[in-house]
């Protein structure tokens, strides 16, 4: 079930008139879990089984970590929860991808290996849910958190449906003290809470999955394509991952806020970052931050040796990339970007405040870096990908295709328009008219909406991870 | 939210959200069906039939309608050969099927080449319908764009009398929900905008060779796993079908009906035959075609190719669906004489 579908709609209108007609918190809670298990089972019931097993073995590490007073027991209990997770994530997404690699390894100095492949669905959404977890038992085993008691309450917070498939990765220590009380109508916040809805609608039904047909024939033969084309191709790329996620993520903040739960901001505008340790800042900052706390400072963080926190920062980028897919050039995605956080450091330990970048060309710079990284995110191969870039740095003549101009110019007036409206404040003004204007104009804007839905829906780009 | 008050600012606020919306939906169904742009009958990748009919200006005065197995097995250049050789009146055919195409679809086309012959002042055509086409009252079709465009007021009327309460309940029920969404969605103006806007043709190129040497159909796919597949489904063939009654629904009747008033209003007359198409599945299952079909004006012939007599051997499919080029030729050259033997005629 997508939330552009028309039955998420149907399905969130029932639960929305159920949950506040409720009054106790429990049964308001029974409710969420049953809708959550419900809204996951529709991708797959035997995966709502997995992920029901998983949160239950989660539940009862945590405890037992909290319980025990032996640093090596709790230890084990962790490693334990660690492997789990960890193993779950493994084998139904990276197993293919480390014999493939194993393989073709082999093979390259003479050993001939036979394949084994594993023939599995990916269960949507395994890399935030598995993430969510392990915050859990490692936040618990580092003596951060108290676990709950309640095993709804935990069941709830790892299933929590507008979260659940896509992120953002709210981690349970964050979302479970929202559980212990019965939330308010959010009365105040509704307007605002619609229109987030509305827009993340927008951005993923009206822009990315429109804009996916013209960077699919690009990407599918580049060389086909003019120079300039491609580079319109990538720049549609890159909004249209921008837009698909977080337009997504929009729509599960405004869900969660509708039933009175609050989530973390995962975007705040990456597009505007004027140096590459801002975009990481504004990008997907539920799973930068999840990273940083579980990876780069379980890597040692920030260290007195230089060498050792490059290290560190290039590792961590490294498994990033390698998280969001199984496969190469995801994780050379990763290691770029790995790097230039690398090179951004030394250049202010070297530079420092003598020579202050320009916002516009730090700008500049930031969002053709990001944009020739997404080439590699983007690309089947090595080859494609190297093909396009080279396309996108030197404007290598060949090609006859044609992208048209207006559609190569839309994603830098998409970008204007959010620059103005952030300038402009745009949403408090919208959210300050009063009821019956703010109706009239929300579903003139709906009618507006529906009438550029793309024929035929396209999934959720990050639902592959 | 408890308040009498607060309840009666929920309503009126959703009162005006409501005719807000549908006010919005109206001015741009209105401005984009009669002032902007007219609405075509495929959104993406499938009007490029009709665009070669409107644009070579032939005199087709047959018209094979229906999905990709009619797509597939009509070869226009062999029909007109083997029925202009037996009739003194010669035609001219074009094939005007469409993959994945549903009798609502069928209906719509045909409506097309009506109009497309009477403005090429043709007095009198013949329209061949297929009796196997399905519905295709699925989800993904609902939000495809052919789902979208086609169902206007007479799409939409037409659908309709595809369910009926003799399907049992729940059948009757999702055919009417579904055929009354399509309905919906298309004067919600659902993607209209979008299609105007961004607008994209992948497939024209290969829609156009299908058009080059006046074939008019479908291109053959070589592959070996379809190979493996036929022979497989050849080798497991029973020696004779189970044999299934064939469910009548009033909307086969009423295709023809409305067909054949849409005709005569446009000062054309339309005769009509109906061709059940075949599938390999009819090595082991078929239903017993009637030979012909009562409407109201008057018996329509069915040539029915499931009894396999003819098509019985692998080298006349190209996958378990669709015939291949050499089964295409022999289609066509049967369903031209019985054409041609029938006279192919209604009142």
């Amino acid at each position: 079930m997508l939330f552009v579908e028309a039955r998420f709609f149907g399905f969130f209108l029932i639960l929305f008139v159920a949950y506040w007609t409720l009054r106790h918190n429990l049964q308001r809670k029974v409710l969420l879990l049953a809708a959550s298990y419900f809204f996951y089972a529709c991708w797959d019931w035997r995966f709502a089984i997995m992920l029901f097993g998983m949160s239950l073995c989660d539940f009862f590490f945590a405890n037992a970590i909290f319980r025990n007073s032996s640093p090596k027991t709790r230890r084990s209990l962790v490693i334990c929860s660690i492997v789990m997770n960890m193993g779950v994530l493994g084998t139904f997404k990276y197993f293919n991808f480390f014999t493939d690699s194993a393989v073709t390894f082999a093979n390259a100095f003479g050993f001939q290996l036979s394949q084994f492949t594993l023939d599995v669905i990916l269960p949507v959404g395994i890399s935030f849910f598995t993430f969510q977890s392990l915050s859990y038992t490692i936040d618990v085993y580092r003596g951060q958190f108290k676990p709950s008691k309640r095993i709804i309450d935990y069941l709830l917070a790892a299933a929590f449906f507008p979260q659940l498939v896509a992120g953002p990765i709210v981690r349970p220590t964050f979302f479970l003290p929202q559980l212990a009380s019965a939330r308010l109508f959010p009365r105040a916040e509704i307007k605002a809470l619609l229109t987030l809805f509305l827009l993340g609608f927008i951005k993923k039904a009206c822009l990315a999955d429109n804009l996916s047909p013209y960077v699919d024939q690009v990407f599918a033969d580049p060389s086909s394509y003019t120079a300039f084309s491609t580079i319109g191709a990538v720049w549609l790329y890159a909004t249209q991952i921008y837009c698909d996620f977080s337009g997504y993520t929009d729509m599960a903040i405004a869900t969660a806020g509708l039933l009175g739960y609050r989530l973390v901001i995962n975007f705040n505008a990456p597009y505007l970052a004027t140096s590459i340790r801002d975009f990481w800042h504004r990008w997907h900052i539920s799973l930068s931050e999840w990273i940083r706390d579980y990876i780069y400072i379980s890597l040692g963080g920030r260290s007195n040796v230089r060498l050792i926190t490059y290290r560190n920062l290039l590792l961590t980028m490294l498994l990033g990339g390698l998280w969001h897919g199984a496969a190469w050039t995801f994780v050379v995605w990763g290691g770029l970007h790995g790097l230039a956080l690398v090179i951004q450091r030394d250049y202010y330990r070297l530079i420092g405040n003598r020579f202050t970048m320009p916002p516009l060309l730090g700008w500049f710079l930031t969002i053709n870096f990001v944009c020739i990284c997404w080439i590699f995110f983007r690309s089947e191969s090595f080859a494609t990908a190297l093909h396009i870039a080279s396309l996108y740095l030197f404007l290598s003549p060949g090609g006859s295709n044609t992208l048209p101009l207006w559609l190569s110019l839309l994603p830098l007036l998409l970008l204007l328009i959010q620059w103005l409206s952030r300038k402009g404040n745009v949403m408090a003004k919208i959210t300050t008219l009063p009821a019956p204007r703010f109706a009239v104009a929300y579903g003139a804007a709906w009618a507006v909406t529906v009438a550029f839905l793309p024929l035929g829906y396209r999934p959720f780009i990050y639902f592959q991870f | 939210m408890q308040s009498r008050n607060d309840i009666l600012d929920w309503g009126k606020n959703l009162t005006l959200f409501a005719a807000s919306f549908l006010g919005m939906v109206a001015i741009i169904h209105f401005a984009f069906t009669s002032v902007v742009a007219p609405l075509d009958l495929y959104a993406e990748n499938r009007s490029e039939k009709l665009t070669e009919l409107a644009d070579n200006h032939e005199k087709y005065s047959v018209a094979a309608v229906g999905s990709s197995r009619i797509h597939s097995a009509f070869d226009p250049r062999v029909f007109d050969e083997t029925f202009n050789a037996e009739q003194s009146t010669k035609v001219r055919s074009v094939n005007l099927a469409v993959a994945g195409g549903s009798q609502t679809e069928q209906y719509a086309m045909a409506r097309h080449f009506i109009e497309h012959a009477a403005q090429e002042g043709l007095p009198e055509v013949t329209i061949i319908l297929e009796l196997s086409a399905g519905l295709n009252l699925q989800n993904q079709h609902l939000m495809h764009p052919r789902a979208i465009n086609l169902y206007d007021q007479a799409v939409t009327r037409f659908g309709l009398e595809f369910s009926n309460p003799d399907l049992g309940l729940k059948r009757y029920a999702g055919r009417v929900g579904y055929v009354a969404a399509a309905g919906a969605l298309h004067h919600l103006n659902v993607g209209f905008l979008s299609n105007t806007v961004f607008q994209h043709s992948p497939v024209k190129d290969e829609i156009q060779q299908q058009f080059t040497n006046d074939r008019r159909g479908f291109i053959q796919n070589d592959s070996t796993e379809f190979k493996k597949a036929i022979d497989a489904r050849f080798a497991k063939s029973p020696s004779s079908p189970t044999v299934a009654n064939f469910p009548m629904q009033p909307g086969y009747n009423n295709l023809v009906t409305e067909l054949s008033h849409f005709a005569s209003v446009n000062g054309v007359k339309a005769n009509f035959v109906y061709v059940f198409a075949a599938t390999l599945s009819n090595l082991e299952h078929r239903e017993d075609i009637p030979a012909s079909i009562d409407t109201e004006i008057g018996p329509i012939p069915v040539v029915d190719f499931s009894d396999m007599k003819e098509l019985a051997d692998p080298k006349y499919w190209n996958d378990p669906g669709h015939l291949s080029y050499a089964g295409a030729i022999v289609f066509s050259r049967l369903l031209a004489e019985r054409a041609a033997a029938l006279g192919s005629s209604n009142r």
